[in-house]
């Protein structure tokens, strides 16, 4: 099943749009995009590690890729 | 080489963030492709990769920790070249440019190039394009000269203080091992801050930077003194800017063989001199 909040993020970074018309109304933006009520509680909470977490985009696994050269 | 095998691979970059820096080229790529491999550090860029391409595998599973990071890139190579092998058409994708601080990308279409499939990279916006936006730096202003943190502490660089410097992958700086790890080395940053030390002053403000890969959080621009950087916090995508020291003196024989002056260069660069004439 399609994870809401992933595609509401991918949604934001391409639209400067709708990132603006999220930065004005949170959370009718979101509920638009079927963003679930515990994310969305993430979301508002201002809480960017929990939200990093919950989108696979913290710690070192995450970051996937330390690139080499040497 | 001639090109004499069926399947064919091209390498794609997505960008630093986890849509929308992706090229408009790079999109049809992934979504004309037989099979996608991408190299994505979070769930949303899968996922978009994936509405693209309903054939899209992630090459994550090949990370563990303790695992050389040599050991990884050869498997990941290895998983695409099969696919290209067999006949198919091939996209991998790797987060920001996929030919800038990737070994993978580059080494399997060195491979298939020599062995004649069709091979091609595209590129992507990577951790330095971000870096000049979002710090406001133009790498073309004093000169830029960039390093991998290890590589640099480990060889006998010339830094020149005078351009801009950015030292990448600080958190591991000193790390031989090429292991996955979570550990921080404090002892190689405290020897690259010592070697930063014999060119800058110790009240040198310095940033660490960390790109933002998504509009809802922001990027990190932390400046601190050069001397602190030892205590500083970071994490395994944090990058070192140090700021020019300015620009050197003029070289006057040169200038002279010109049969200009510095004063020729200055007025030329300046509106209100040009609004005179």
């Amino acid at each position: 099943m399609s994870d809401c909040l992933a595609n509401f993020v991918n949604a934001l970074d391409q639209d400067p749009i709708l990132m603006q018309e999220y930065s004005e109304k949170p959370q009718q933006t979101s509920e638009r995009y079927g963003v679930a009520p515990e994310d969305l509680a993430l979301l508002f909470a201002n809480d960017a590690e929990g939200l990093k977490q919950r989108l696979n985009m913290t710690g070192f696994k995450a970051i996937l890729w330390i690139k080499h050269c040497h | 080489m001639e090109i004499s095998q069926q399947g064919s691979l091209v390498v794609v970059g997505t960008g630093i963030s986890v849509a929308g820096q992706m090229t408009l080229i790079t999109r049809n790529h992934i979504r004309q492709a037989d099979v996608v491999y991408a190299a994505i550090p979070n769930k949303p860029g899968i996922e978009f990769i994936r509405s693209l391409n309903s054939n899209t595998h992630t090459l994550t599973d090949l990370y563990e920790v303790g695992k050389s990071r040599v050991q990884t890139y050869q498997n990941m190579c290895d998983r695409i070249a099969e696919s290209v092998e067999s006949g198919m058409k091939v996209c991998a994708a790797f987060y920001g440019h996929p030919g800038v601080f990737v070994t993978p990308s580059h080494r399997v279409i060195d491979t298939l190039k020599e062995n004649g499939f069709s091979v091609k990279m595209e590129p992507g916006i990577s951790a330095e394009d971000c870096l000049v936006a979002d710090l406001g730096i133009d790498p073309a202003e004093y000169g830029c000269q960039s390093y991998e943190a290890t590589q640099f502490l480990f060889r006998r660089y010339t830094l020149d203080p005078y351009m801009t410097q950015i030292i990448w992958q600080i958190w591991g700086v000193g790390d031989h091992l090429l292991k996955s790890t979570l550990k921080h080395n404090t002892t190689g940053l405290q020897l690259l801050t010592e070697r930063l030390l014999s060119h800058y002053p110790s009240d040198h403000q310095v940033i660490i930077y960390e790109a933002r890969t998504s509009p809802i959080f922001v990027s990190r621009m932390e400046e601190i003194c050069l001397a602190d950087l030892p205590s500083a916090q970071l994490t395994a995508i944090s990058t070192l800017v140090i700021p020019s020291l300015g620009l050197p003196e003029y070289n006057l024989d040169v200038i002279d063989k010109l049969q200009i002056t510095v004063d020729d260069i200055k007025n030329n660069l300046s509106l209100e001199k040009q609004a005179e004439e």
